[in-house]
């Protein structure tokens, strides 16, 4: 029996490059007895993609978030007539019977935090709701505003009452704090109107909006759900979300969201994968059961990060990261002016895209304000990756927030010694075959290159040790097999189609894009 | 664990993030200042970090630290009269040249696509010409730029590019091809002479174009750019007339092909530089035509009612022959007098225009402003105050009015005065030589017909006036089919009335439909926006 997998993605593959993007590629194309539909949430549908599924890749169904003025727009399958039909179908008097029970339900889970299985139940009445009647129509509706502003009001006054005196008066919303809210949750919902086809495994690529269809497939049909978590999605939007000072109780209101729905995907995971141990600490204090939880490594191609002999030039110091605040390269220009206040002739290059645009022009500034223009290069993506390694003495890498980054794997693969901030999971790769140092620590990271640097043996002997660590440990093919096996695991345990007599009145799945 | 140690690190934590929304916020900042479990345990006594982090969370809540939120961006500095000059001048930009072709036939005696040598049985080809080009594009010009401005505030300036010139050429297309029906029609029930069907459609497809490249205009923000093209065009058609001996017929065909290629080339130009700023030139993954449809057909249909609404009476006056005594020979003819106080009553909206431009554009950057700083249990005072907004507009609005029906009347009064006076008509020849045409301009300022047409029509652009600052105020808040509907049934009543008055008074009664028409617009715009401020917190959530 073939293997059916539904693989989502939010923001990254195939529209985006990065590891968990080279992660999925990888996942995909090695393994070709597998038949999946990958269903990629995106910002907007005008995204070209980065890379090209494989041929296993049987449909794509794009769930673009912005970008469109309501989902009904990129419904390819659904007719003017239809879509018309359904519109006018979808009254008031509808919306306040059918739609305002599980929404109301749906927020009040949200502002608790709590009963992710209520949660999951509550997805799927919505998203049935959805089936039927027409998503813009209602989410623009008079009682789904009147009915989320009561909600809200009545969350908030709770809410504040456990405040300080002073940070009450920000507990309590603005119209505009409403309106950006609901604004926000129309565009998150969206993800409901989607529908797919019965599969034999559901395969999150994070504990995210993109695990909505996961989690509905698992209350509605018991299909088995693998959550495969590469950053903590949580964690990193509390990072994110933590910068949105000025509106606190849209912070609050998306972090309550946000945790909902990722409390929902562990609770309703058969395995949650992560790709390191660290990021168990995260999954485990927001419900995870320990048994649930089964760590796959990421791995390398070791045929293809293979060591080779750096072109001869001054040191070159080597970062491969977007420019984005949660890799600091404002803390990379600071070691590299440290570092060249001994060693002059040292030079540095960041190679990856810009992700954050102000914080790049932040770094351009900080760059010449430390008088390095002539000495780091950034904001340029390495053609090619082995190349850029090779050319480097050490690899430097600066994140104050990682999982288990490809960079550092990737680079002990081809034998360079690497220097990296304790964060996550890099100290499970890097163990003792490189140099961990605090995240931000300006002087420990310049300590640790200089000596590096300046001990050619030293950077051999960490480089070898490493390459020897990444054949044991992190290699492609074994995280492959650990991927099939669950595959194989949870499909035989739920065949496919043993559900279809399920209850489900809902229409076949419209794909946006079927593949040969 | 010292209650300092940790005060000072919960003071450090609350400095990045401002007002914490709960433990697990303080934790991820705790781990990406360098904190981990072991210095938790080390440093702090407790477990991990997630204990390290409800610790603090327990001071914060207990009123330990202080904090500050970021306020609002800081208003850019404005001149308020600088502010009101420039919104006015965009409120009237599209009308400034009607105004400059008005002025260009009373000096000169030409117009764009017009004459006041023309033949008549030209001049009605080309007013048909125009009415139908008006409503036939009235419709894309405005899906055009509802979709294109959509993508623009995206910040998808390929794609905004990418559907105006794709709107553009269906458009294009689509009013083409109207006129095939059109042609059969007359073909079988021989309406008009084929030499003016011939010129009717000419003229038909050339406004036609002009239109949408304004539209295009619009859409890349460069409506200045009608008045230089519009003078542009008026040069041509004085040069080809005064220069090249041109037939009037012939000097105006030669004004829109100007208009039409400098209009479209600017707007290509500033399109295609608009979509490269981003870099985004090249559109991935375009929108279907359904979708494009299906996104835009409400502004359609408000972009066809609206248009035909302007110009539905005349249609209906000059297809009548009761009460007429210059005898039409056809179906449709042109009545110069009644086009005449209908062209002196636009300086009602023109006047107006500005006005309401600048009204529309206050209240939308206020929207925001007033919407953070009003608790949303506060609703009712925030609806109560917008009303109040809207009422304090109203009377800046019929200030205006007053103001815009006196300019009406004195422009009237000066042209009847002038015309009056040997010499001074537009083309004319020394005074003992008077011409004939300037006899006919002076006979028809002064004839009553005008004047009962230009009194109805002022009255009934200033009501229509106050509808449409009401229409746009909808619009601003998505609120289209509330526009549509006003606009129907206004429209309706327009060509009800009108038909009736004009088939039983005489043809100039067809201005009495406009009159019925403003009112039913103005009375259902204001009711439906009325109930839209009323409700502005929902009202605005929903403009999304």
């Amino acid at each position: 029996m073939t293997l059916s997998v539904l693989m989502t993605t939010e923001g990254t593959y195939p529209y985006a490059a990065g590891g968990v993007s080279t992660w999925c590629d990888a996942l995909l194309r090695n393994t070709p007895e597998v038949r999946y539909i990958l269903l990629p949430i995106m910002m907007n549908p005008h995204i070209e993609a980065r890379f090209e599924p494989p041929s296993n890749v049987g449909a794509i169904v794009n769930v673009p978030l912005w970008g469109i003025e309501e989902p009904a727009e990129f419904a390819a399958e659904t007719t003017f007539a239809e879509l018309y039909e359904r519109k006018r179908g979808t009254t008031d008097e509808e919306i306040e019977a059918e739609f305002l029970p599980p929404f109301r339900a749906f927020l009040d889970l949200v502002n608790s935090g709590t009963d992710p299985a209520a949660f999951g139940r509550v997805l799927v009445q919505l998203e049935d709701y959805f089936a039927r009647r027409d998503y813009s129509v209602t989410m623009k509706s008079r009682p789904v505003w009147l009915a989320f502003v009561a909600t809200m009001q009545l969350f908030a006054r709770r809410a504040a009452a456990s405040l300080p005196p002073d940070a009450r008066e920000h507990q309590m919303p603005s119209v505009f704090d409403l309106t950006e809210c609901l604004r926000w949750l129309y565009r998150f919902l969206i993800v409901l109107t989607v529908r797919v086809p019965e599969v034999s495994v559901t395969h999150t690529t994070a504990a995210a909006f993109c695990g909505v269809p996961c989690i509905t497939a698992k209350v509605r049909r018991g299909t088995p759900m693998i959550v495969t978590e590469h950053g903590v999605y949580l964690r990193e939007q509390n990072l994110f979300l933590s910068r949105f000072k000025r509106l606190f109780f849209c912070k609050q209101f998306l972090l309550n969201l946000i945790t909902a729905v990722v409390r929902a995907n562990y609770f309703h995971a058969d395995v949650v994968a992560p790709v390191c141990h660290y990021n168990t600490r995260w999954e485990l204090a927001h419900g995870t059961p320990q048994h649930k939880v089964r760590v796959i490594y990421n791995g390398v191609d070791p045929e293809v990060f293979v060591a080779g002999a750096k072109r001869s030039g001054p040191p070159h110091v080597v970062a491969t990261a977007r420019i984005d605040p949660l890799k600091d390269i404002e803390t990379f220009l600071r070691v590299a002016a440290r570092v060249r206040e001994t060693h002059r002739d040292v030079r540095f290059t960041v190679f990856g895209s810009v992700a954050d645009q102000p914080y790049y022009e932040k770094c351009l500034a900080l760059r010449s304000e430390l008088g390095l223009d002539g000495a780091v290069t950034m904001g340029a993506v390495a053609e090619d990756v082995v190349a850029a390694y090779r050319d480097a003495d050490v690899v430097l890498l600066t994140s104050i927030s990682e999982a288990f980054p490809y960079s550092v794997i990737e680079a002990m693969a081809c034998e360079r010694a690497v220097v990296a901030s304790d964060v996550g999971g890099v100290g499970e790769a890097v163990e003792e075959c490189g140099m961990l140092v605090r995240p931000r620590d300006v002087e420990g990271f310049a300590t640790a290159v200089r000596q590096l640097l300046d001990d050619p043996a030293l950077r051999a002997r960490i480089g070898r040790r490493a390459r020897a660590r990444v054949l044991e440990e992190f290699r492609l093919d074994h995280s492959i097999q650990s991927y099939l096996d669950l595959y194989q695991r949870l499909g035989q345990s739920h065949p496919r189609g043993a559900a279809a007599q399920a209850p489900d009145a809902r229409q076949p799945a419209p794909l946006l894009e079927l593949r040969a | 664990m010292t209650a300092a140690a940790l005060d000072d690190l919960g003071r450090r934590v609350i400095q990045a993030v401002g007002m914490p929304k709960d433990a697990w916020e303080i934790a991820a900042q705790l781990e990406v200042i360098g904190m981990r479990d072991s210095d938790a345990r080390s440093g702090y006594g407790v477990r991990d970090l997630f204990e390290l982090a409800r610790a603090i969370e327990r001071r914060f809540r207990a009123g330990a630290y202080g904090f500050t939120l970021e306020g609002d961006d800081p208003r850019p500095h404005v001149i308020p009269a600088l502010r009101f000059v420039r919104r006015y001048l965009a409120g009237i930009a599209f009308a400034l040249p009607m105004a400059m072709q008005a002025a260009a036939m009373l000096l000169w005696g030409y117009g764009i696509w017009g004459a006041i040598d023309l033949e008549l049985a030209q001049g009605s080809a080309i007013a048909l010409g125009f009415i139908a080009s008006y409503i036939a594009a009235g419709g894309f010009a405005q899906a055009i730029v509802r979709r294109g401005l959509f993508y623009i505030y995206q910040q998808e300036e390929g794609l905004a590019r990418w559907t105006a010139l794709r709107g553009f050429g269906i458009a294009v297309r689509v009013t083409l091809a109207l006129l095939l029906p059109a042609l059969l029609v007359n073909l079988l029930f021989r309406i008009l002479p084929w030499p003016m069907v011939l010129t009717a459609s000419l003229f038909y497809a050339g406004l036609t174009v002009l239109w949408l490249s304004w539209a295009l205009l619009y859409l890349v923000h460069r409506t200045e750019l009608l008045v230089v093209i519009t003078a542009c065009a008026l040069a041509a058609v004085l040069a080809a007339a005064k220069l090249g001996g041109a037939s009037p017929i012939v000097a105006n065909a030669v004004g829109v092909i100007v208009a039409d290629v400098l209009s479209f080339s600017a707007a290509a130009y500033f399109l295609g530089r608009m979509a490269r700023k981003r870099g985004n030139a090249q559109p991935v993954n375009p929108p279907r035509l359904a979708v494009l449809i299906f996104s835009t057909s409400r502004y359609f249909v408000y972009g066809v009612l609206f248009n035909a609404f302007l110009f539905a009476d005349r249609f209906i006056a000059w297809t009548t022959s009761v009460g007429r005594d210059d005898f039409p020979p056809y179906a449709f003819w042109l009545n110069v007098r009644y086009e005449l106080a209908m062209d002196l009553a636009l300086v009602v909206v023109i006047v107006m225009g500005g006005m309401i431009q600048y009204a529309i554009e206050r209240f939308s950057e206020k929207l925001v402003p007033h919407e953070k700083r009003t608790k949303s249990a506060d609703r009712e005072t925030f609806a109560e105050e917008q009303l109040d907004g809207h009422r304090r507009r109203s009377r800046q609005l019929a200030l205006t009015a007053v103001v815009a029906l006196a300019l009406a009347w004195l422009l009237l009064a000066a042209l009847t005065t002038l015309s009056g006076e040997p010499g001074s008509q537009p083309g004319s020849q020394p005074a003992d030589s008077r011409s004939l045409q300037e006899a006919r301009f002076h006979e028809a300022l002064t004839a009553p017909v005008t004047l009962r047409v230009f009194l109805a029509a002022a009255g009934a652009y200033t009501i229509f006036m106050f509808a449409v600052r009401n229409l746009l105020l909808l619009l601003t808040l998505s609120r289209v089919e509330a526009a549509v509907r006003s606009v129907a049934y206004a429209l309706l009543a327009n060509v009800t009335v009108g038909f009736i008055c004009s088939r039983s008074i005489g043809y100039w009664a067809a201005v009495l439909g406009l009159v019925a028409g403003a009112i039913v617009m103005c009375i259902v715009a204001a009711r439906e926006t009325r109930r839209t401020i009323e409700e502005l917190d929902y009202s605005y959530y929903a403009a999304y």
